[in-house]
């Protein structure tokens, strides 16, 4: 069964890819994650400089969901360079995911990796603050368009994704925004912002009070999110992301108008074997439904748009 | 349940800078520990810290900890009655067999996981152990009875010659290797000394792991902050403890 599929102009070997800032800040984890059947890997964010992150307590994890404020640490994008080169060497794509804290930012730190071998961009959207503007800045589609332009044009023929918020009252128009401005595609969704207290501590359970909200709580979120881009952007690729632990919740995605999913919270649970479980179990739905392949399952028309 | 919640039952000074805190449950406690793996300690408005188990029973943790100057310094402050959470346990420990001859090295704050590696060997049929602590001078030893009545061989180190042997615990360990034979070194300690153990397992072709640190931040395999650099390896869940061989395997790209 070929259960290979398309993501813009990249090819992946499965709908399964490593989700930024996953264990991805070091080489020798994203060749792991590759080489457990991972299709493709999502760098963590990197920045210009080096970042401490917060200290912990970082994560928090119920049956439910799960919540991080890890604080985007990493060692900046020189050091970063390095790794992206040698975690090329198993010939899977490398998406480095970019953040920064200015415009400028993000397309130096764009150009910086793209001519290391990025086989893509993904632009994280949902840093908290940017220069001169009090709002989160993913949620502005002004600021999203200005920021994916400089990005693409600082990127070359690499392909750019930009990775929304859930936290808006409308993720169409920051989808439409990205694309306008030249995205190559979406990845759709990064955390949705929450806080959780420990009541016998009465304290937070993360040092920075509050979070980003991931896992089986976030799925239905993500699935809709997907769905109103899908609408909106008839043949923009998509990455759904967002409590991806079976396949069933993939086929969520997938029937939602993903191209392919990104796996994040789940390894947590259930380890790199989690990337091989998913693709057995994918073959053996579209085996089950009749499908001859993965793409004939996605490209099914669906009465839903 | 990710916080079991624990009240701190006593705090008793060691040496200058290293206490041992008792913990006892006020709801379910952590499942059973294995020497070697740790816990996440929640202290209210301090933060989280890794803790090798040292001791457990139905209802208490022990802990040595050492203080460093950060969170480690509110954590042997601790006292009688503060409530605190604890996650885990989590990692892989030292592995033990029957009918095996081990020496273990322990440094400083190193000793936790190895003391509990002790008393679990001392149920187990044809098990030996040389336990070695190593320490700048004699007022910074500890739990030396504690391991000698557990059925331990107990030899010391100094760097100045106030307690046992004068010099580096590795030293004492290669003046062990020369004269005996030993299955297995197990090493818990500063990173210069479990790589210095490292060698002489290899030297003397003795079986070797040691329990490593890393920046511990979530514990479970996400954050990757604990990377084992260039292994693809994770502390907090293939760790802390490593063979030589998951070291060197990985070094070659596994
Ligand atoms: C799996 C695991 C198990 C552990 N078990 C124990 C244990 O049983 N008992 C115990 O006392 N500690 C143990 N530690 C270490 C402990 O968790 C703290 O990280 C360490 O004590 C640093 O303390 P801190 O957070 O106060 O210092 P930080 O705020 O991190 O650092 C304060 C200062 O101390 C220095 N420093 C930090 N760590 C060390 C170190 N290991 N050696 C020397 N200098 C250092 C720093 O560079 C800095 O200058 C364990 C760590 C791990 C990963
Ligand atoms: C510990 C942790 C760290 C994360 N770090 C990043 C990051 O650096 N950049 C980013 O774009 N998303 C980051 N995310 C968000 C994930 O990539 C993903 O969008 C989100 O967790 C939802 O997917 P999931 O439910 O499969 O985890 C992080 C998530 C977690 C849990
Ligand atoms: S501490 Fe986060 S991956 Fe190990």
């Amino acid at each position: 069964m070929n259960i290979s599929c398309r993501v813009g102009n990249l090819i992946l070997q499965s709908p399964f890819v490593l989700a930024s800032g996953i264990a991805g800040n070091e080489y020798s984890l994203l060749l792991r994650a590759l080489r457990s059947g991972a299709s493709a890997v999502v760098t963590k964010t990197i920045f210009k400089d080096e970042r401490n992150g917060y200290l912990p307590p970082i994560y928090y994890e119920s049956p439910n969901y799960s919540i991080n404020a890890v604080g985007l640490p990493g060692k900046g994008v020189y050091r970063f360079l390095e790794h992206i080169r040698r975690a090329k060497t198993l010939g899977k794509p490398v998406i480095v995911s970019v953040g920064g804290t200015s415009i400028e930012e993000y397309s130096s730190v764009a150009a910086a990796v793209a001519k290391s071998g990025a086989d893509g961009v993904e632009i994280n959207l949902s840093c908290p603050h940017v220069e001169g503007t009090g709002t989160e800045f993913g949620s502005d589609p002004e600021l999203v368009r200005r920021v994916v332009e400089e990005v693409k044009s600082a990127v070359g023929d690499k392909p750019v994704f930009a990775k929304l918020t859930p936290n808006t009252h409308s993720i169409e128009e920051l989808g439409l925004a990205a694309v306008e401005a030249g995205a190559d595609g979406l990845t759709a969704v990064n955390t949705l912002r929450g806080m959780v207290f420990d009541p016998v501590l009465e304290e937070p359970v993360l040092s920075n009070v509050y979070g980003g909200v991931s896992g089986r709580a976030l799925h239905p979120v993500a699935v809709y999110c997907v769905y109103a881009l899908r609408k909106a952007l008839p043949h923009t690729p998509i990455f759904g992301v967002g409590g991806v632990y079976e396949v069933s919740d993939a086929l969520d995605f997938f029937l939602a108008g993903a191209d392919a999913v990104q796996v994040g919270t789940s390894i947590s649970q259930r380890g790199y074997g989690v990337f091989e479980e998913l693709k057995k179990d994918l073959v053996d739905y579209l085996e089950r439904k009749g499908y001859a392949s993965f793409e004939e399952f996605v490209r099914k028309k669906r009465r839903w748009f | 349940m990710w916080y079991h919640h624990y009240r701190v039952s006593s705090n008793t000074q060691l040496t200058s800078n290293i206490h041992r805190v008792v913990l006892e449950s006020t709801d379910t406690p952590i499942s059973k520990a294995k020497a070697g793996e740790f816990v996440m300690l929640y202290i209210p408005a301090v933060g989280e810290l890794p803790l090798s188990v040292f001791k457990q029973k139905e209802e208490e943790l022990h802990f040595v900890i050492e203080d460093y100057g950060g969170p480690s310094s509110r954590a042997v402050n601790l006292h009688k009655g503060e409530m605190v959470g604890v996650r885990g346990p989590y990692g892989r420990g030292f592995t033990l067999k029957q009918n095996t001859n081990y020496l273990l090295l322990a440094g400083g704050s190193g000793a936790p996981p190895l003391l509990k590696f002790v008393e679990e060997a001392q149920s187990t049929p044809g098990v030996s152990v040389t336990y070695l602590l190593g320490a700048r001078s004699a007022s910074e030893l500890f739990l030396l009875d504690e391991a000698r009545s557990m059925g331990a061989r107990v030899m010391v180190s100094t760097d100045d010659g106030s307690m046992g042997y004068k010099g580096l615990i590795t030293q004492l360990a290669e003046k062990l290797l020369s004269e005996a034979t030993y299955d297995a070194l197990y090493a818990c300690g500063p990173e210069q000394m479990l790589l210095a153990a490292m060698g002489l397992a290899k030297r003397f072709g003795v079986y070797f792991e040691g329990s490593f640190v890393r920046d511990v931040r979530c514990a479970v395999g996400v954050c990757g902050l604990c990377v084992m650099e260039g292994t693809g390896r994770l502390l907090c869940v293939d760790g802390p403890v490593f063979s030589l061989h998951e070291l060197e395997a990985a070094q070659h790209g596994g």
